[in-house]
């Protein structure tokens, strides 16, 4: 099975990969459109994966010749509010989706604000961060319910368009991180576990999966766990209960869509 | 169309204001933030509506006045402001900066309501010029009637020396339900006309064409006054009473100011605007059963039969009820 | 056409708390003669009747005990004397998965079974391997069982049944089964034993039941597009809304639909009636599947549906519905199959406090020929 490599962009490596997809990962965009095609010669670019953690989008500098580049930007936060207006132009001309780290205080506003009015944005959870359960409802009710059209927020497009398949899968994939689909790639050696069989990726999977229904932990038994597949635990107080509100808003959006006979939209 | 309250704080203190009774009780805290600005935006789109007019209290001592226009308009609202004018030094170039950088893609206008010079602090009247100065061509006039000795040439003057958008908006201070401001008697309404008709001659001589708010009745006018009326504003002119919605920086939502006790309800009550007017006319068509107008021959006034004229504002008809006990 | 319960084996690798096989019998597995007469026997039915088809249901005990090979010579069997008539043949199998292999999936699939019933038990010390129960053993080779149906494409269902140690946990069994089978497909089912017998107190009352599965229809019931396929629910709401079939215990119309045949060749109605000893019908030695089908005692179950309707269940709203339930549970609480079922309790009061109310549906018997 070859599965999308995730990749740190390095000249030397990239050169030794191949007919692959390929996210590639950069902490600035500095030169992006040289790195872009760089990362192109040889490969499927999926993805140029931009890591600007500290940084805000106000402070950005955004550039209609990147429209060609599909890009996801991990950002802070808007930061200042006039400047990112200035900008919003040019951000809604670009092939990119934003994301904005649950520690920033704004987060949630400012993903409303950004979908509201039409760019891509989502929600970069770092690892053991608690976020305003009530805020991230909100968020989310915001995203399923608001009668007015607005861009996507990921995990909850994610969610969304996969709610109705027959399987367990949470959102990883969103940020590249479901192994079935993606594996990082931070040497040559890496290389060979592209070609990992599917089957052994499967029972690495599934072992984690099963062991829930071993220890009958408290994933196991959640209603949402569906939907979430652990990845909230200690991002959320009761986050049971939080992520069930999520599946039944993503729910009633869904039922929704199809008595309006909507159409999904295709997504990175 | 909906008015947004941005905050409940203002820099003035205007005995006739419809809104004293509201923000008296308001924490000064309380101004409008994002996410219930997207709130109403969202309910405002799917509804339809293309307009959203900013007020308060004062709108411009919102910290993110110019942040929210700018967003408003990406989302394709043309925004109007009623406002005094009048903001604080340190603020105003700021705010002039952010709003004028965004060249002709800004999509907003003013309405500026000017008390008379002479009942106004000196240095009240120097924001409100300087204000003039920066947005002239963006704002239009509104004046409150609430004293019989009113005068108007000011207004007249602003319009000409700062080029002004050649409209007034008149109104006529109304009671609020229950509370002490200052308004016109409907048995004084016939001497506001007289001077009214005074100043209307005067504007048409400048091509500056008057309109009414809401609550004159028709009967203040007679036939051939009616008639200039009409001429003077261009056809522009109605003297139907129905819910302008506002609502509150807390999402709360009402018919108008003088009736912001009435019925009061929440944004969550409803899906879309048009519910929010059918709700707020029912409730006021309730009342308007009861009682016809202003007058007692409003009863058997063929207009107000016809729907041509409601009978002036109802807040006079409910100030009379207020004596009795909860508002009806 | 005809299902054939084929329980070649009553030997099982588990231990289940509530199983009544291994507690009465020693275990048995058939003899390769006596298959080989099955296949004879089967042949001989399908000319009979040439408009039917015939399902074996592979049963046990455990029904992968008996090895590959076992199935193997199934399929030789098969083609050996049922050449002309081997397209009408039609397997399933009921199994607990722990033993099952690729060679296994590889027979099954020439067999032609896409999908294998099975049972799952999360909580531990009710199912397990020994005197212990070793649940987690257990439940790892089951999991390995489940993997190796996925990757080789054929699908699944269970059954969950409710013991005693579960009764106050509804919900949490319910997010735990859909958590493992999203969109449901299992069903529940309470507890039967034998006469009562409940060695290890595990049994639950008919309303213990119906509690049992009304505080889950409760959850169920808003989110039903989620879990669609929720056994009893989903035939219920069936029923209700379209009259769409019933199962074999409630069709009332099992007389002529069913044949057990078990590892010594003796031939029965159906699994329980076998384990329990109900029916005295004969042996393959001596009686082919044609002759069992013409058992006297077929006639005593088809008169059994028009006897309830002016007897036990004489003016219930919900016959049509379930017929008087299956006879085994008429026999098991009065010692006559023409007795309603014992659980005839459990369905009423789950259907009117609880389906009813909840959905807001009304059962109109109109939409059912009888």
């Amino acid at each position: 099975m070859r599965r999308i490599l995730v990749i740190e962009y390095d000249e030397e490596l990239l050169k030794a990969v191949k007919n692959c997809q390929i996210v590639v990962k950069t902490d600035s965009l500095e030169q992006i459109e040289y790195k872009y095609s760089e990362a192109q010669r040889n490969n499927s670019v999926v993805a140029m994966y931009v890591q600007l953690q500290f940084t805000s989008i106000s402070q950005i500098d955004f550039k209609k010749e990147w429209s060609q580049i599909p890009l996801i930007i991990n950002a802070f936060n808007i930061g200042d509010y006039d400047l990112f207006m200035f900008k919003v132009d040019v951000i809604r001309s670009l092939n990119v989706r934003i994301f904005l780290s649950n520690e920033a205080d704004s987060v949630f506003t400012d993903l409303k604000v950004m979908a509201s009015i039409g760019i891509d944005c989502g929600l970069y959870m770092e690892k053991a961060f608690k976020m305003n359960k009530d805020s991230f409802l909100d968020l989310a009710s915001y995203y399923y319910m608001s009668p007015a059209p607005h861009a996507t927020i990921e995990p909850f497009e994610f969610v969304l368009r996969h709610l109705t398949e027959d399987r367990n899968g949470g959102f990883e994939s969103v940020y590249f991180e479901n192994p079935f689909q993606f594996v990082r790639v931070t040497s040559t050696e890496d290389l060979d576990q592209i070609y990992v069989e599917e089957h052994e990726v499967l029972a690495t999977k599934l072992d984690v999966y099963y062991k829930h229904f071993l220890d009958l932990d408290e994933c196991s038994k959640c209603p949402a766990f569906k939907i979430c597949d652990r990845r909230m635990i200690g991002k959320l107080d009761d986050c049971q209960n939080a992520m069930n509100e999520v599946y039944e808003y993503a729910e009633l959006r869904n039922n929704l869509n199809h008595q309006n006979n909507q159409k999904t939209v295709c997504q990175l | 169309m909906a008015n947004v309250l941005l905050t409940e704080t203002c820099v003035r203190s205007c005995p006739y204001c419809f809104a004293k009774q509201y923000m008296t009780e308001a924490d000064v805290q309380d101004s409008l933030s994002w996410d219930n600005l997207i709130y109403i935006a969202d309910l405002l789109e799917s509804s339809g509506e293309k307009h959203i007019s900013l007020l308060g209290g004062e709108p411009l001592l919102h910290p993110q006045i110019a942040e929210f226009v700018n967003y408003l308009n990406i989302r394709g609202f043309f925004v109007t402001i009623f406002t005094s004018g009048i903001m604080p030094d340190e603020k105003f170039e700021g705010f002039a900066k952010k709003l004028l950088s965004r060249g002709p893609e800004l999509k907003l206008g003013f309405v500026c309501n000017v008390n008379e010079p002479r009942l106004s602090p000196k240095s009240e009247i120097e924001k409100v010029k300087r204000f003039f100065s920066t947005f002239g061509e963006r704002c239009s006039l509104s004046f409150n009637i609430y004293r019989l000795d009113f005068n108007m040439d000011f207004l007249l003057s602003y319009i000409v020396d700062y080029g002004l958008g050649r409209h007034i908006r008149l109104g006529l201070a109304h009671p609020i339900p229950g509370a002490k401001n200052k308004f016109i008697s409907p048995q004084d309404f016939n001497k506001v006309k007289i001077s009214l008709m005074d100043a209307f001659e005067k504007m048409s001589e400048l091509a500056i064409v008057p309109g009414f708010d809401c609550g004159f009745p028709m009967c203040m006018f007679s036939d051939e006054e009616l008639g200039k009326v009409f001429k003077y504003s261009s056809g522009q002119i109605s003297f139907q009473c129905g819910p302008a919605i506002d609502i509150g920086t807390d999402l709360s939502c009402w018919s108008c100011f003088p009736l912001s006790n009435f019925n009061k309800k929440s944004l969550f009550d409803f899906n879309n605007l048009h519910e929010i007017h059918d709700f707020f006319e029912s409730k006021m068509q309730e009342v308007r059963r009861e009682v016809k107008g202003l007058y007692p021959e409003c009863d058997n006034c063929e207009n107000n039969k016809h729907g041509i004229c409601s009978g002036g504002c109802l807040a006079h008809i409910l100030n009379n009820f207020s004596a009795e006990g909860d508002i009806r | 056409m005809p299902t054939l319960i084929f329980k070649e084996t009553e030997a099982c690798n588990s231990n289940c708390v509530y199983c009544d096989v291994i507690a009465r019998k020693k275990p048995r597995t058939i003899s390769m003669e006596r298959l080989e007469k099955v296949f004879v026997y089967i042949n001989e039915y399908l000319v009979k009747f040439p408009d039917e088809y015939f399902s074996i249901v592979w049963h046990g005990g455990e029904p992968l005990i008996v090895g590959v090979d076992f199935y193997r010579k199934v399929l030789e069997l098969q083609e050996k004397y049922c050449p002309e008539t081997k397209s009408r043949i039609e397997y399933d199998i009921q199994s607990n998965l722990t033993l099952l292999t690729q060679e296994m999936v590889d027979v099954f699939k020439q067999m032609g079974i896409s999908r294998i019933g099975t049972s799952y038990e999360p909580y531990k010390g009710i199912r397990g391997f020994g005197k212990e129960r070793d649940s987690d053993a257990y439940n790892r080779l089951f999991f390995r069982g489940l993997e190796l149906l996925e990757k080789n494409g054929m699908s699944w269902g269970f059954i969950y049944v409710v013991t005693r140690r579960v009764i106050d946990k509804p919900l949490e069994v319910f997010h735990l089964l859909t958590n493992f089978k999203v969109k449901g497909g299992f069903q529940l089912h309470p507890v039967y034993s034998y006469k009562n017998e409940d060695t290890n107190h595990v049994g639950i009352t008919a309303k213990e039941f119906a509690d049992f599965l009304g505080a889950i229809f409760e959850e169920w019931w808003p989110h039903r597009l989620r879990y669609p396929f929720v056994e009893p629910f989903f035939s219920y709401l069936n029923h209700y809304t379209a009259g769409g079939p019933v199962c074999c215990s409630d069709s009332g119309k099992c007389a002529y639909s069913h044949i057990y045949i078990g590892p010594e060749g003796e031939y029965s109605h159906c699994g329980r009636s076998s384990d329990w000893d109900v029916f005295e019908v004969g042996n393959i030695d001596t009686m082919s599947i044609v002759e069992a089908f013409e058992s006297p005692y077929r006639k005593e179950i088809d008169q059994r549906t028009a006897y309830l309707r002016d007897n036990d269940c004489k003016g219930c709203p919900y016959f049509k519905l379930c017929h008087g339930g299956c006879p085994l549970d008429g026999w098991n609480s009065t010692g006559s199959i023409m007795s309603k079922t014992e659980w005839c309790l459990s369905r009423k009061y789950f259907l009117s406090q609880y389906f009813e109310p909840i959905s807001g549906l009304t059962f109109d018997d109109t939409k059912y020929m009888d």
